[in-house]
């Protein structure tokens, strides 16, 4: 479960103080998606990269609570964020989703490598030929197009099942087919195994098959 | 970040510049003045006054052109006072007047200005002769220089003997040596010394100066060895400043893309950043001549300890180090620009042209002719090769990337150092120059210590060793023979003599097998049998099983002694064969006793006016002194490698910037600073990796040159190559751990917490 309860986060350019996000609050439960949208520069990266910890926030709660394991995220240190971070959130971006030094495979399997957990080796293979991408397993990331490339990237986010994936605009750069394509992905594999998914997203055809819908509105500076 | 790589580079080049110049100019000093206006000498068997007359006039009347002057020399060493003693003697008519202009300290006689019959000498010798001083010269330690005539009285001498003939020749490259001297201290004595024959003169040798100069000759060669690897202290430093370049230029490509895009020619462009890269390397420029000022003087007192060193900072050297800074700036800035906008653009045929530099390089191996310029030819040749190959090596390497396995950490960060081949290639060259010189010199220096203690330990046999006044160590010989604590004793006589106009030294004792086995041949030499060391089959041209001809009587070589240290050319014959040789003195005796230490304090009170040394002292002396010498070169290692490992870090300061994407992405995975941190420095670990590949066959064929090639054209010795793990060691373990250091170190950003995660 996710709860953000009076999230403010401001940021500084120069002596102008910009407010991006203010006193924004949201509840999604587990097994729930919910879809960002909202112009650009309205603030949906910054609540994704807070939500993950990457960033901290200025004032106001942010809990997150899978299962027995609960997080206070304003009130926990960089390390500790960092593990919570591998253990329960899968991540998608915009670009650069893979790591050019992996294979795809590879690229799928390394956050459950971080955790040592080997026993999802399998799983890799079978959730990349699931995504069509079964003949493309060895080759390195540069070589595929972007619609493949956001499929792996969505494969790596699921493959340890962690309770919660954020998803930064993982379409915005696609065509209609492949939006929908990665779209069903997404969302069909995070139903199907009882994930929550945050995405922050332009396209219509997202925002209209999660459950919750939050629009945010532009900075003020 | 680029004014500092760019002002290491130059502070490198002239720090060595320096050091090797105050080196080159205290070796110059050895040579006396009065001799150094000539540049060869003539020589014949039995030369006498008359044969100098008789060449004159056929001089003068046009035979042998190409000698602008010549006069009459006497040069020899004798012991006085059992004190080995230089006696030179000129021609006062020319030579008075540099000798009066070099006069150092006082004029005994001030008042009448000097006297024929008088002699100067250095200050060592001041009182300890019966002639007349006429000035104290700066001159080495027990020289004295006269008349020919005094000369003659001095040796006792008949007035018609004379050493040789000095003369000076055309040089027709003089101007072009001076300028190499000038860019390169101590470039000249790798030069190949031309043979000089004069077919109208029958019966006359013609010599180098540097033949004559055996202890300046040695000093040369170490100094040309050390401005050689100066040599390459500057590629790598170019290499760093080339580095700063491309990285720099890394750094602004998207900004000026972006300007390209928005209507500004490219030329414009790359005219903005070749002028930027000129102020980078003008201020760094200056900055670097003065750190490298400082830093030579530092080097040099910690190397030599010597408090006289001066070095100021010389059009020559202010040249080489701007002008480096500028030109590697200008068209190293122009050049990366240029494959900036055209990258991969191969070099045609660059298999041919790796072929055809390897057979050069091959040449100046097996071409004595082509001296140490040639054997340092085909080291720099290889090392082209090497830098050229390492682009390339890189890109083929990439293609294999995929086969590297293990713990995922371990993946990342060593497919990483495959993965940028154009960012990374220059600063690879460098630290794989940089390595494999270090693995070059530290094997050929420690085989040559192996071999040169080995010498030490065969040489050394006996305990002590006791030399001074001939009268006395008779007196001490004949006590000897009754004494139970003394083993053996072993007598020696020598003198100094000229072979084919070579100056060599003749040793004589009872050569038994004990005393050959000393020299690696065992048998009992017969009388007209002899040993020579290397340095006078060099000289003289003999191997072993031919003969020679020495004070009128023939001799055979039965074997050739490795003799590391000597300067002189020496030859060992038997006792019997002393009757052949004007009535020896003693020159010192050697003993083997059952207690050392107890009869050197007896002979020490007995005997006051013999000098004694224990051989294990002789020998710590004999390492002491070989660490010394070699302790300059280790420091000019130390700074290649310093520079090459500074090139990796702006190199690994670049490959940042590619991978920022990835480092992000990896946070948000989950990867904490730690883990991080670690993968750059296995990223680091890497890159040296990858330099050793080029380095180590690189290194080994470098050592491999300076034992079998270098070592015997520059002092007449060779030495066994020796792949002891040791050599390799450090140089490795250095290199690696340069460039792990290059991959973790960030300056100018905070690290973040989280070291607990791991
Ligand atoms: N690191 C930063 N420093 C300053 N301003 C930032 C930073 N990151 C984002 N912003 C500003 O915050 C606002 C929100 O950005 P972002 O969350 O990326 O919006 P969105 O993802 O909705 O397009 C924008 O106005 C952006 O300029
Ligand atoms: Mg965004």
């Amino acid at each position: 479960m996710v709860r953000v309860s009076g999230l403010e986060k401001n940021y500084r350019d120069g002596d102008r103080q910009i407010k991006v996000l203010s006193d924004l609050s949201l509840e999604l439960r587990a097994g729930q998606s919910l879809a960002l949208t909202g112009p650009s520069g309205s603030g949906k990266s910054t609540l994704l990269n807070v939500l993950a910890g990457l960033i901290p926030s200025d004032a106001g709660e942010v809990a997150l609570c899978f299962g027995q394991h609960n997080f206070a995220l304003h009130q926990m240190h960089e390390a500790a964020l960092t593990r919570m971070r591998r253990h329960y959130i899968g991540y998608v971006y915009q670009f650069f989703n893979l790591v050019p030094t992996l294979t795809v495979l590879e690229n799928v399997r390394l956050p459950a490598r971080l955790n040592k957990a080997k026993e999802l080796d399998q799983l890799a293979v079978d959730l990349l030929c699931d995504f069509g991408l079964g003949a493309r397993l060895d080759v390195f990331p540069h070589v595929l197009s972007g619609g493949e490339q956001q499929r792996v990237a969505v494969a790596r986010a699921l493959l340890a099942k962690p309770p919660l994936i954020l998803a930064d605009e993982p379409t915005g750069n696609l065509d209609v087919d492949n939006t929908a394509r990665v779209a069903q992905l997404l969302f069909g594999t995070a139903k199907e195994m009882g994930l929550s998914v945050i995405v922050a997203t332009h396209s219509e055809e997202i925002a209209g098959r999660a459950d919750q819908h939050l629009r945010l509105g532009g900075p003020s500076v | 970040m680029a004014l500092m790589g760019v002002a290491l580079g130059v502070t490198s080049i002239v720090s060595v510049h320096l050091i090797s110049g105050t080196v080159a100019r205290q070796l110059d000093a050895l040579v006396p003045a009065s001799l150094a206006r000539y540049t060869h000498f003539m020589h014949r068997d039995a030369l006498s006054s008359d044969d100098y007359f008789q060449l004159r006039r056929q001089w003068r009347a046009g035979v042998a052109q190409d000698i602008q002057s010549m006069s009459p020399i006497i040069d020899e060493t004798v012991l006085l006072n059992g004190k080995s003693v230089r006696v030179l003697g000129v021609d006062l008519m020319s030579a008075g007047e540099v000798l009066r202009e070099s006069v150092l300290v006082e004029k005994d006689n001030s008042a009448n200005g000097w006297s024929w019959q008088g002699v100067w000498v250095d200050a060592t010798l001041v009182g300890q002769l019966q002639y007349r001083v006429n000035g104290v010269l700066a001159l080495p330690a027990g020289t004295v220089i006269a008349d020919i005539g005094v000369a003659q009285s001095i040796l006792g001498w008949p007035d018609d003997r004379l050493s040789y003939v000095g003369i000076s020749l055309v040089d027709r490259w003089g101007g072009l040596k001076t300028w190499g001297e000038n860019l390169m201290p101590g470039f000249g004595s790798g030069l190949p010394s031309s043979e000089v024959v004069f077919s109208g003169l029958p019966g006359w040798h013609v010599r180098s100066l540097a033949g004559q100069h055996p202890a300046s000759t040695f000093g040369k060669s170490v100094l040309f060895n050390i401005s050689a690897l100066g040599l390459l202290a500057m590629l790598v430093s170019w290499f760093l400043i080339y580095q700063v370049a491309v990285s720099w230029l890394r750094r602004l490509w998207p900004v000026l893309r972006r300007l390209n895009v928005l209507g500004v020619q490219w030329r414009a462009l790359c005219f903005y950043f070749v002028s930027a890269m000129i102020m980078v390397g003008l201020v760094s420029g200056v900055l670097g001549l003065f750190i490298g000022q400082a830093l030579a003087e530092m080097l040099f007192s910690l190397a030599v300890g010597g408090d006289d060193a001066y070095f100021p900072l010389e059009a020559w050297v202010v040249g080489k180090g701007l002008l480096s800074a500028l030109g590697v700036c200008c068209f190293g800035g122009a050049w990366a620009f240029r494959s900036a906008r055209r990258p991969s653009r191969q070099i045609p045929r660059r298999g041919w042209l790796c072929g055809g530099l390897i057979v050069l390089a091959g040449s100046g191996v097996f071409f004595p002719d082509s001296g140490l310029i040639g054997g340092f030819l085909s080291i720099a040749i290889l090392s082209m090769v090497a830098v050229s190959i390492a682009g390339p090596l890189l890109k083929w390497l990439r293609g294999y990337a995929g086969y590297i396995r293990g713990p995922y950490f371990l993946r990342l960060s060593l497919r990483e150092a495959l993965w940028y081949p154009q960012d990374l290639a220059v600063a690879l060259s460098g630290l794989s120059l940089a390595v494999a010189t270090a693995i070059g010199v530290t094997l050929m220096i420690d085989s040559f210590r192996t071999d040169f203690s080995r010498m030490l330990e065969r040489r050394l046999s006996y305990d002590v060793v006791v030399q001074g006044d001939s009268a006395a160590l008779h007196q001490l010989q004949s006590d000897l023979g009754k004494m139970d604590a003394v083993s053996r004793v072993q007598a020696y006589s020598e003198f100094i003599t000229r072979l084919q106009g070579v100056p060599v030294q003749v040793e004589m004792s009872q050569m038994d097998r004990t005393e050959t086995a000393r020299y690696g041949y065992g048998q009992s030499l017969s009388a007209r049998q002899a040993l020579i060391s290397e340095q006078a089959a060099r000289a003289l041209g003999l191997k072993t099983g031919e003969g020679f001809r020495l004070e009128s009587s023939d001799f055979e070589v039965m074997g050739v002694f490795q003799s590391f240290g000597d300067i002189q050319p020496r030859i060992l014959v038997g006792l019997d064969a002393a009757p052949i040789f004007e009535a020896q003195t003693l020159s010192a005796l050697s003993l083997n006793v059952d207690t050392p230490s107890a009869l050197s304090e007896a002979l020490r009170k007995a005997y006051p006016q013999l000098e004694l040394t224990r051989q294990s002292e002789i020998r710590r002396l004999a390492l002491a002194t070989f660490d010394r010498t070699f302790t300059i070169t280790t420091v000019l290692i130390l700074i290649a490698l310093l520079v090459a490992a500074i090139g990796v870090y702006i190199a690994v300061t670049t490959l940042r910037l590619n991978k920022q994407v990835s480092t992000k992405l990896l946070v948000a995975l989950g990867v904490s600073h730690a883990e991080e941190a670690g993968m750059d420095f296995v990223l680091g670990l890497g890159i040296g990796m990858l330099a050793l590949v080029l380095a180590l066959p690189l290194g080994i064929c470098f050592g491999w040159i300076l034992c079998a090639v270098i070592n015997p054209r520059a002092f007449g010795w060779t030495v066994d190559l020796q792949l002891s793990a040791g050599g390799l060691f450090w140089p490795v373990f250095w290199g690696l751990t340069a460039a792990a250091m290059a991959g973790v170190i960030r300056i100018g950003r905070k690290e973040g917490v989280g070291h607990d995660d791991v």
